[in-house]
């Protein structure tokens, strides 16, 4: 059964139309990356399916059945780690669980250890590199415990050695973890390296103007000939759709 | 740099308020040289202590009680607007009456002992302590609000977990401009109506032209206030370290 699923979506703010009879569907365990120029309306396509705002019209189905927003069925990740400076970076992943038991604690630690933090747990986030904080926060996304993930452009802040470490461990504890991902991003090589597919979005009013399953083993390198092939395949699309 | 900059121009301009003394010869009742300030408030440290205690007093128990009411009143306000809506236009016209004119009726109505200057120094401190309390809470960043509705957290824990750490340097900004200003609601009080306290002790050394001994009060009051400004930055830096520019990002 096809996990979420987005019907005619519409927003427009103060008469300006955003987002324009939007329909999307993502099944289980799926890795969605969805592209589109700057500015085409995905952080609002987040926002409709978090709940920030409401839409003007469509509809959002979780599993069959009809749902205003996806506030207590999706975690969220944004560009942004959001980590708050008063507390530890153990204390920031632990953030989802309001009461952790022994057992949450042992599965923040070993989680954070798996990321790469062992050793920095008691550390606050003014104390740790931008690539740490933003593994921290990726701890924190998956201690949601929820089975579909949203990230608005998680990893678009850090350098270019840094994020391809985490585009690897992304697609790693997304397997592990079982998770369905939805990805805003901005990066096509990000998007088919770590990607089951891929939809490109056209400026706003945003519309899905292409939709690419992709194969092969993940993460994919992205010297591999079938990811250069493609990414210039899509970056003419967007670029031909921008102008 | 800067502090030695301060204490340069601090320098600077006690040295040429005293050679103006002497230059000038102005009478010592109508302007004390600065070494005869400092000379009165350490000799009469005794009588200065005494009245500077009471002073103290009603300060930090007008803080006290200011703190009781602008905690609980900014976030009453900040959990329900409505309360905001209704009240700020009180809270504003309660600034707009000056502190002299309230300070007679508060005698009248609390006595010539501590408790009018209690409420004096109440009066004055808990405005800036309930409105940037409030303008903290308000300006949490919309993306944690938002990470913190999704994690399910209940208005009562993201007030616990988000909104007051993110209100504290806001709250202690409020707090260093309140006791900045706070000796004034102490001393107003006084001087309309007490039996102790620097202000009445300006009063009474006014009046006998004993201006080295207001002055040496003015000094005394200088450096309480300077002290409450100083130990609030430390209360800031102990419990809000993050205002120091420790990224909110």
């Amino acid at each position: 059964m096809t996990l979420l699923s987005v019907s005619k979506l519409r927003k427009s703010f103060e008469g300006l139309l955003v987002l324009s009879d939007l329909d999307l569907e993502v099944e289980p365990g799926e890795f969605v990356s969805l592209i589109g120029p700057s500015g085409c309306g995905k952080s609002t396509l987040f926002d409709l399916l978090t709940g920030s705002v409401s839409p003007d019209e469509g509809a959002i189905t979780w599993k069959g059945a009809p749902v205003e927003d996806l506030s207590s069925l999706a975690a969220w990740m944004s560009q942004s780690d959001l980590l708050l400076p008063w507390l530890t970076l153990r204390e920031n992943a632990m953030l989802p669980i309001r009461h952790p038991t022994g057992k949450d604690k042992k599965r923040g630690d070993s989680l954070l250890i798996r990321l790469g933090l062992r050793g920095f747990e008691n550390y606050l986030p003014g104390k740790v590199s931008g690539g740490m904080r933003q593994r921290c926060a990726l701890a924190r996304t998956i201690l949601f415990d929820r089975e579909l993930i949203l990230l608005d452009e998680p990893l678009s802040a850090l350098d270019a050695l840094t994020r391809q470490g985490l585009q690897g461990m992304l697609v790693t504890l997304q397997k592990e973890f079982g998770k369905t991902i939805v990805m805003i991003t901005h990066d096509v090589e990000e998007a088919l390296v770590t990607s089951d597919r891929l939809v490109t979005l056209s400026q706003a009013p945003m519309k899905i103007t292409g939709n690419y399953s992709l194969q092969g083993y993940k993460p994919r390198h992205r010297d591999d000939p079938y990811v250069v092939k493609l990414r210039g395949a899509i970056m003419d699309v967007l670029q031909g759709r921008a102008s | 740099m800067n502090r030695w900059g301060s204490l340069l121009a601090g320098a600077t301009l006690v040295l040429l308020w005293e050679m103006g003394c002497v230059i000038s010869e102005v009478p010592s009742y109508i302007l004390p040289r600065p070494s005869s300030v400092v000379l009165t408030a350490v000799v009469q440290t005794p009588i200065l202590a005494r009245h500077g205690a009471v002073t103290a007093l009603e300060i930090i128990l007008g803080l006290t009680l200011a703190l009781a009411l602008a905690v609980p009143l900014s976030t009453a306000m900040f959990a329900k607007p409505y309360l905001e809506r209704a009240l700020s236009p009180f809270l504003v016209a309660s600034q707009a009456i000056p502190v002299f004119a309230l300070a007679p009726v508060l005698v009248v109505w609390f006595g010539y002992g501590i408790t009018s200057k209690v409420v004096m120094a109440t009066v004055i401190i808990f405005f800036p302590v309930t409105v940037n309390l409030l303008e903290g809470f308000k300006s949490c960043d919309r993306r944690y609000r938002q990470m913190f509705r999704l994690m399910g957290y209940p208005f009562r824990d993201t007030m616990v977990k988000l909104y007051w750490p993110w209100a504290l340097p806001y709250f202690f900004a409020g707090l260093k401009v309140a006791v900045s200003v706070a000796t004034i609601g102490a001393v107003i009080g006084e001087w309309v109506g007490a039996q102790s306290g620097l202000g009445y002790l300006m009063i009474q050394s006014n009046a006998r032209l004993k201006t080295d001994m207001v002055f040496a009060a003015i000094l005394w009051l200088s450096v309480m206030g300077l002290a409450l400004w100083w130990l609030v930055g430390k209360l800031a830096e102990r419990y809000a370290p993050w205002s120091d520019g420790d990224e909110k990002n």
